[in-house]
């Protein structure tokens, strides 16, 4: 029975994922890359309607792939098989699927010579430009408590050493994503079709990133909590990292048996299905899509 | 906003310098107001930063900007007058050269004077107008 949820559940999130916001997105690249040059797009009308629309059979077949291999771990009735088709095959596939769109469009925008006028803010992208603090302070506040409570536990000795080390790895390589996809969604160059969708743009991708951290600093402090005393409330089992940290065994089968790394599982599952389809309702890619590139629309009509 | 045409004939350093003192002149820049990194402004214009580099450097060396290493560059907070002298500068290297060409074709400087303030005063009367 559980497996017959999860099945449905992970299934949920490969059609969220391939069939519903990776469409949306790989659109939105097109167009973005007809923006190079609305003017030369218009006046090479055969050029442009061979290559207004991206491909979805990547998607597609991705997709497919996914859920005939979900299907089948399901079928077999092994937790490890559908765990590996959920966690690093679905992995493979989004950054398969991610490599093959941005190769196409940079070959794409290699063939569409840069417009003769380029358009340039004055103003410095910070941050704080386009996230009021309300929505970047809590995220900070909630990391801090994860670190604390990992720090504490281990000074106060109601935590291994092991597993705070193990923690604060994640904890570590999370603010690093975190910060590093911040810090590239301020630096990319702006969307071409106006100052005003860059601007509605990078704010919408900066929440995407923000709702990622909160996230995973959420789990960070599920972690810490779960970890602390002989007899935690929650008690988490260890990872691959914290039993090689800890110099434990680590069972694959007690792992994903264990409900704490369910609940986190289940709840990453339903954040990534709402993202999807948060991105697939946006005004923002809604306003990208609607722009019709025949009629070389000057970027203040968009 | 920044905007430049690539086929113009001013350079795209000069363009980038001329807009931003414009912005500042025309108070869409304020006065201590960050500007953009070299490699921002360069990537949203795709032109080469250094490109970029040679327009703060001049706006640097003018006083209309200054730069704080890492912590970034900023509208000089003196540089209402800095450009105003910066436009003296300019004004009076064009002049002098405007001089020395007429007064080599066989103008009188007397004539230039008379032209100088006949057109001064057409000027004037243009913008009443």
């Amino acid at each position: 029975m559980r497996l017959l949820i999860e099945s449905i559940l992970y299934g949920l999130q490969i059609v969220s994922v391939f069939l519903v916001a990776g469409p949306v997105m790989a659109r939105a690249e097109r167009q973005r890359s007809l923006s190079r040059n609305p003017g030369w797009a218009a006046a090479n009308r055969e050029f442009l309607l061979s290559h207004r629309q991206p491909s979805m059979s990547p998607l597609t077949a991705v997709a497919l792939v996914l859920l005939a291999l979900l299907a089948a771990a399901g079928l077999l009735g092994s937790p490890l098989a559908v765990f590996a088709v959920h966690g690093p095959i679905f992995a493979l596939g989004v950054a398969g699927v991610y490599a093959f769109y941005w190769k196409q469009e940079r070959d794409l925008r290699k063939r569409i010579p840069g417009d003769t006028v380029q358009r340039a803010d004055l103003s410095l992208r910070t941050l704080s430009r386009f996230l009021g603090p309300w929505s970047r302070v809590p995220l900070i506040a909630l990391a801090s408590t994860a670190l604390a409570v990992n720090v504490g536990g281990a000074f106060m000795g109601t935590m291994q050493t092991g597993r705070c080390l193990g923690n604060l790895a994640y904890l570590g390589l999370f603010a690093g994503l975190i910060s590093y996809a911040l810090s590239q969604s301020l630096r990319r160059p702006a969307y071409r079709t106006s100052g005003e969708t860059d601007s509605q743009g990078r704010t919408f991708e900066l929440r995407i990133i923000l709702a990622v951290g909160y996230m995973m600093a959420a789990v960070a402090l599920y972690h810490a909590l779960g970890s602390l005393g002989s007899n935690p409330l929650l008690p988490m089992p260890p990872s691959l990292l914290h039993a090689k940290l800890e110099g434990g065994r680590f069972s694959w089968s007690h792992f994903l048996a264990a409900a704490p790394y369910r609940a986190i599982d289940y709840a990453a599952t339903v954040f990534l299905i709402a993202v999807g389809a948060w991105i697939a309702g946006s005004p923002f890619y809604r306003k990208v899509l609607a722009v019709d590139f025949t009629k070389a629309p000057r970027p203040s009509e968009i | 906003m920044l905007e430049i045409d690539l086929l113009s004939p001013v350079p795209v350093y000069e363009q980038i310098l001329l807009q931003i003192r414009a912005a500042i002149t025309g108070g869409e820049l304020a006065l201590g107001a960050s500007l953009p990194p070299i490699r921002q402004l360069a990537s949203d214009l795709e032109v080469n930063p250094a490109t970029v580099a040679k327009a703060y450097q001049i706006l640097e060396k003018d006083g209309i900007i200054r730069t704080a290493g890492r912590r970034g560059t900023f509208v000089h907070t003196e540089a209402g007058s800095n450009l105003r002298d910066s436009l003296v500068k300019d004004a009076s290297g064009e002049m002098r050269d405007l001089v020395r060409k007429w007064t080599g074709r066989g103008l009188e400087r007397r004539d230039l004077k008379g032209i100088f303030e006949m057109a001064m005063k057409h000027e004037g009367k243009r913008e009443t107008a």
